[in-house]
């Protein structure tokens, strides 16, 4: 590229930019703050009802507090504010003012650990700051409440009597049986010294908070500064997002990037991308992971700046004849309770509900509740949300990877009808059918290599592991909100075999994993395990125990607790053990490690690893665990094809071993040269697939 | 766990009719009045309210909550340090003073979280997040930012049940962790714990934290960070009188 092209360009790009506010230190909270606040709310809330129901308060009193310490190190005071005010005014159902009092001394404390951490401030000067800041308003709300109140003060404080009393009582009494005598000397001394604190509670209570407040400062700094690392490793610094402002200006189309470098804030993604999109396209992005298709979405949006865009006005993202735009996970794109609420979001005054939902096919839902709704009916009220802003540009981003073959053709079929009534589209997909949908398709990065998977040799498909015999799960049984979501469920697995459960959202199918991997057992019918395998010389009349399932969750971030794959890997397989079982595992790593070609990765910290790596990750560490049996939850999902046959390999592996992969997914379109069977699930039942 | 107990019951009644501000209002007066006058009569009086609108809300026996064995065990043997201690009344010459204080603070205790549970079990998570944006509508005038406090209510309503979802699959894969060292005993396992309980947090937060990305593009893609505000509605007069009568009944507690 010239650099007189490049100059020529930036002559135009100023235009073409969506204006942003340059201060974000002061003002309302943009929709990053915003959404962060509410996340933390509903977190430290969920963590006081636990609290408040295992009678435990303080203890998740103190994560929560931790919770609120990350947000005030991550961002700024308003947004602390905002969501402690927004946790205290849910407490109100949980009851009394127990709870109301621990979201304020959560946030109180979260404040000022946060704030002294993300300072670096030392630990006198954090002690400080906490008895400046939280400790006063802690006492005397305290103080004035237990002088307001006075019955329930006298209450509480006769029950901390009556316990001493009690107590030595007790004491005396068993003393007397055993002749040591009377416990009333300790009886009195104690009893004099509660009666000297009550009488001088203004005092005492006030004191005894202070020293409470600095060993409780010291806690939460010291959980707080390892939670705040692994968050601070694991997602950077915060990413400010603000609304592109209403302007006159707003034309997207026609839009053309030439030749151009696509980076998310410093980093590089792809060196050179090309496109062009006119008025009432439809143009598919294709590409390997990683090769920039969701940057180069966010770049047409305008959330991501590029130079070189032309264009000739704003985008207008979220704006009315602007671009619209629609993502990938379907109950990420739901902002509001209800379906006509969340259609009103952000959306002109005057739209039209009803007209726009039946537009996608949902008629009627407007009082539905979102919470309600299956994937393929939250991607069509994704689209009807774009739509109600009557966009000129509609950008989809993997809308269709989420869903069920059904759900797939549906949402295809409504984005050939937004295109035809003459909205530009713009999607990417790493489905085949969904690319040849677009009359254009532009590859950006390398092409992808598609090797053809080598057919899997010699699987010995061996003895039965598990048997499920007429396995019933009912969640909620008895209450009014009880529910069947499996019903007479028969299955025997076998050693080496690769078993594709599908069916579509809701059939039962991740409550029938979590049974196959133990971690729920059925309300009704047997699990039956095998024995395992006895290990080559270990002695003869040793007990080789139950076979070992392990399951992998779709999102493995949440499934890596440690920092560094090594440690992860020590821990999932178990190798700090010091008996017989962790010794085998820990020899197990390095081949796991082999097996998975994490050799390179070892040193790595988990936060800094792709998707597909994590994975990886996660599998390696089972596998040194030595499970017999693996449950995959939806494991191709966001995979390209060669990600795609690296996970075949993986499994072949496993099953060479012995192992027996069960794989639930939706996407039943993958690997059928190799599954030994596919069960389908349907409204909790069998069925044939 | 949270939102299996405390989950909405979706049955018709006078009692879910009522408009979650008037449910708000009278909670929060009730549990004034308890909390300032803990008295037997008191506490008596909420308890047969409790009652007499957990049959008006037709709600089944079924939904209550059984209490984890430990807790019982906990609150029996509190019961029985404070019993010990005797006191008046004297009844057959034994002192039921200690045990009968220590009941009352148990069963206030337990009358609050019944009433909480009533609010739950009888209005939608949505409405009262509704019922909370009308409610501090007004402080506007004030000067208070109710509108970003409104988007924050509501978008909380919607994270709850994502939250809710990880904590669930972090909990599930924390507990099936190979057990820990063990050699480790005392301070090692604590330590352990702590370790796990931080490793834990971090899955949690750094999880969580893909909801809030999502809720955020959400939001620009929508070019607003304004939650609609919630439909006004008529005030009723069974409202007007449910809520006038939990006020005076609190203040007449206040008085006597």
């Amino acid at each position: 590229m010239s650099g007189k092209t490049v100059a020529s360009k930036r002559t135009n790009a100023p235009s073409t930019q969506a204006e942003r506010p340059v201060d974000e230190t002061k003002g309302p909270l943009d929709a990053a703050e915003l959404a962060d606040a509410a996340i933390a709310a509903a977190l430290v809330f969920s963590l006081l009802a636990i609290g408040r129901l295992l009678a435990a308060g303080t203890a998740f009193q103190v994560l929560g507090t931790v919770v609120f310490a990350v947000l005030a190190a991550r961002h700024r005071t308003r947004t602390v504010v905002l969501a402690v005010t927004g946790t205290a005014l849910f407490t109100v159902l949980l009851g009394g003012i127990g709870p109301l009092t621990q979201s304020i001394v959560a946030g109180l404390f979260g404040w000022t650990g946060g704030v002294s951490l993300a300072k670096k401030r030392s630990i006198p000067r954090t002690i400080a700051l906490t008895l400046l800041v939280a400790w006063p308003p802690v006492s005397i709300a305290t103080v004035g409440f237990f002088a307001v109140a006075t019955e329930l003060r006298e209450l509480t404080f006769e029950n901390v009597a009556n316990q001493w009393d009690g107590l030595t009582n007790i004491m005396g009494g068993i003393g007397n049986m055993i002749g040591l005598g009377n416990a009333d000397r300790v009886k009195e001394w104690g009893a004099d010294r509660l009666d000297t604190l009550f009488r001088w509670w203004p005092l005492a209570l006030p004191f005894a908070q202070m020293i409470i407040s600095m060993l409780y400062a010291l806690l939460v700094r010291r959980m707080s500064r390892r939670v705040l690392r692994g968050v601070n490793d694991a997602l950077g610094p915060v990413e400010p997002l603000a609304l592109e402002t209403a302007s006159s200006l707003v034309a997207p189309l026609p839009l053309s990037l030439v030749d151009s470098e696509i980076r998310r804030r410093d980093y590089l993604v792809n060196p050179s991308v090309s496109i062009a999109v006119d008025d009432g396209a439809h143009v598919a992005v294709a590409g390997r992971n990683g090769a920039g298709k969701s940057t180069l979405l966010d770049v047409l949006a305008g959330i991501v700046p590029n130079d070189d865009l032309v264009r000739p006005g704003t985008p207008g993202l979220g704006h009315p004849g602007g671009t619209a735009y629609v993502s990938q996970r379907p109950e990420g794109q739901v902002l509001a309770p209800t379906v006509s609420e969340d259609i009103r979001w952000g959306a002109p005054d005057d739209v039209d509900v009803d007209g726009t939902l039946t537009l996608v096919g949902l008629e009627g839902f407007g009082e539905r509740l979102t919470s309600e709704l299956s994937g393929g009916e939250l991607q069509r009220l994704a689209l009807a949300s774009a739509l109600a802003r009557q966009p000129s540009l509609l950008l989809a981003d993997e809308i269709t990877s989420m869903l069920d073959p059904v759900g797939r053709e549906q949402i295809n079929q409504l984005l050939r009808d937004i295109n035809d009534r003459g909205v530009a589209v713009v999607r990417t997909s790493h489905l085949a059918g969904d690319l040849d949908e677009a009359d254009e398709i532009v590859t950006i990065g390398e092409p992808q290599v598609h090797e053809p998977l080598g057919l899997l040799n010699t699987v010995y498909v061996g003895r039965p592991l598990l048997t499920l015999t007429d396995v019933s799960y009912v969640y909620d049984k008895g209450k009014p909100w009880e529910r069947q979501v499996l019903v007479d469920i028969d299955i025997t697995v076998h050693s080496g075999e690769l078993l594709l459960i599908t069916g579509s959202n809701g059939s039962g199918k991740s409550t029938l994993a979590r049974i196959i991997a133990g971690l729920r057992s059925p309300t009704s019918g047997d699990v039956e395990l095998a024995k395992r395998a006895p290990v080559p010389g270990a002695s003869s009349d040793s007990d080789p125990g139950k076979i070992w399932r392990a399951i992998a969750f779709q999102h493995a971030r949440l499934q890596l607790l440690r920092p560094t794959v090594e440690a992860e890997l020590r821990s999932l397989a178990g190798a700090h053990d010091v008996n017989e079982r962790g010794r085998q595992s820990a020899e197990r790593i390095p081949l796991a490690v082999a097996a998975l070609g994490l050799t390179d990765l070892l040193g790595s910290r988990v936060d800094a690893l792709s998707g597909g790596q994590q994975r990886r990750v996660l599998l390696a560490g089972l596998l040194a665990r030595g499970a017999d049996v693996f449950v995959l939850d939806e494991p191709l999902a966001g995979l390209d094809d060669d990600g795609r046959a690296q996970l075949a390999d993986v499994v072949d592996d496993l099953r060479r071993r012995g192992a027996a992969v069960i794989v639930v997914s939706h996407d039943s379109s993958w690997g059928h040269e190799r599954v030994t069977r596919v069960l389908r699930l349907d409204q909790g039942r069998l069925v044939d697939p | 766990m949270s939102s299996d107990v405390f989950r909405d019951v979706p049955i018709d009644s006078v009692v879910r009719r009522l408009r979650a501000e008037s449910k708000l209002l009278s909670m929060v007066a009730l549990s004034m009045a308890l909390v300032f006058e803990p008295t037997w009569l008191m506490i008596g009086i909420a308890a047969v309210l409790g009652v007499l609108m957990f049959k008006l809300a037709k709600l089944p026996v079924a939904i209550l909550p059984r209490p984890p064995a430990m807790l019982v065990w906990g609150l029996f043997g509190g019961f029985i340090g404070a019993s010990a201690s005797g006191g008046e009344p004297f009844v057959g010459g034994i002192g039921l003073g200690g045990g009968l204080d220590y009941l009352r603070l148990i069963i206030l205790g337990l009358v609050l979280l019944f009433w909480a549970g009533m609010l739950a079990w009888t209005t939608g998570l949505a409405e009262l997040g509704a019922g909370l944006r009308r409610l501090i509508g007004p402080l506007g005038r004030l000067g208070l930012p109710v509108d970003e406090l409104g988007t924050v209510l509501a978008l909380t309503v919607r994270a709850l049940p994502l939250v809710a979802e990880e904590v669930r699959v972090v909990t599930d894969v924390t507990m099936t962790r190979p057990s820990p060292p063990t050699e480790a005993k005392g301070p090692g396992l604590i330590a352990h714990g702590l370790r796990l309980t931080v490793d834990a947090a971090v899955a949690v937060v750094v999880g969580t934290n893909r909801r809030s990305r999502d809720l955020a593009r959400s939001m620009v893609s929508r070019g607003s960070t304004a939650a609609p505000r919630p439909e006004p509605m008529p005030i009723r007069v069974v409202d007007v009188v449910v809520v006038v009568l939990a006020v005076a009944l609190t203040v007449v507690s206040f008085l006597i």
